[in-house]
């Protein structure tokens, strides 16, 4: 099941945009998230999903766009 | 005051440790001033910023290890800056561009969170009759607000900044003088310091990959400086993984020591060549 708007709607929670005007290109610098924010995400993207990232996949440099953190994350998430 | 274009993402190759720096880069940057010199005096051992942090407990808001970017761009003649204090926002003709103070509480309301400090400063983009624009470094945003819901955020302080005239090479050449002698007299010792504070690990890493990354940026105008590409990545990581534990509040201590022993070998490594690349192009012994 695709759950990229769930996604998109944790990524909005926070940025400072909403989910609709969340494009998958856009970088999280752009919607407000900054390095410190992309911890917070990606914790919060734990917690709402019920996942655990390893280690390796959260090296920030590979996490630079919304359309990244949601290809991640659909990896993390049941078929 | 001058019209500036928004572009957010020319912070992303900017690096400050505040939001004045933030703003004052922006402008040099957009008006192709050779600001990269200006982070030749941003050089600190990591033995002195660790010290900073865990030892003196400082925090990361009023980091003074380094000169202020501003300081070192007044000092070169590249520009003129002024704090006032005035109740209502009023754009002074002898000056370029204006950086205003807002309530910590519109920081608050618009964006969701606190800013680092309470004397958090936007910059004024453009202006017409009714409307201001101004920009944000932290989060990064643009608002375009009436006069009158600008002057109510608006919180009784202004940076005035003119612009003078870019770096002279007889600046950059005692800029470099001043780099060499900093790398050569730098505490670069291996100490141990005892890790017992998340926050104050987390902050003196902040410090620590923004003044690297303009060490990268200066000497790259000097020297290739591709061998430091892997650390400064591992930098971010090591700042991510800290901040993890933190909001996990699963502060492992012992794991942070490894990794700041880590962190404090390579950063010695890093300067060693440094200093052997920066000695061979420019026959000092450094």
């Amino acid at each position: 099941m695709d759950r990229t708007f769930e996604i998109m709607q944790i990524i909005a929670s926070v940025s400072i945009v909403s989910a609709e005007d969340i494009c998958l290109e856009d970088t999280l610098a752009s919607i407000g998230i900054d390095s410190l924010k992309k911890v917070e995400l990606i914790v919060a993207l734990e917690d709402m999903l019920d996942i655990t990232f390893e280690d390796a996949d959260l090296d920030p440099a590979k996490l630079t766009c919304a359309g990244d953190v949601v290809d991640l994350t659909q990896r993390y998430l049941p078929e | 005051m001058r019209n500036i274009d928004i572009d957010l993402d020319r912070f992303n190759s900017l690096y400050s440790l505040s939001c004045v720096e933030s703003y004052m880069l922006y402008i040099l940057d957009a008006n192709q001033y050779h600001f990269q010199h200006l982070y030749a005096q941003s050089y600190a051992g990591i033995a002195e910023i660790l010290q900073y942090f865990l030892w003196d407990k400082k925090v990361y808001a009023y980091y003074d290890g380094v000169p202020r970017l501003q300081r070192t761009a007044i000092a070169h003649g590249v520009l003129a800056m002024q704090t006032v204090q005035c109740s209502d926002i009023c754009t002074d003709p002898d000056y370029d561009f204006f950086m205003l103070k807002l309530h910590p509480e519109y920081i608050k309301k618009t964006y969701g969170a606190a800013a680092w400090r309470d004397d958090h400063y936007v910059l004024l983009t453009g202006y017409d009759d009714r409307h201001r624009t101004y920009i944000n470094d932290s989060p990064r945003d643009y608002r375009t607000l009436t006069c009158g819901e600008l002057e109510q955020a608006y919180a009784g302080s202004m940076i005035k900044l003119k612009l003078l005239g870019d770096l002279s090479d007889r600046s950059a050449d005692l800029l470099l003088e001043d780099f060499l002698t900093r790398i050569r007299d730098s505490l670069n010792t291996d100490v141990i310091i005892p890790i017992e504070d998340g926050i104050a690990a987390r902050d003196a890493l902040a410090v620590l990959r923004i003044l690297r990354r303009r060490m990268y940026v200066y000497c790259t105008q000097y020297i290739s400086c591709d061998f430091m590409k892997a650390y400064l990545r591992k930098l971010d990581k090591c700042f991510s993984a800290i901040e993890y534990m933190r909001l996990r509040r699963s502060m492992d201590f012992s794991k942070l020591a490894e990794m700041f022993q880590m962190v404090q070998h390579q950063d010695m490594e890093i300067l060693d060549i440094i200093k052997r690349k920066m000695g061979e192009q420019y026959g000092q012994n450094i």
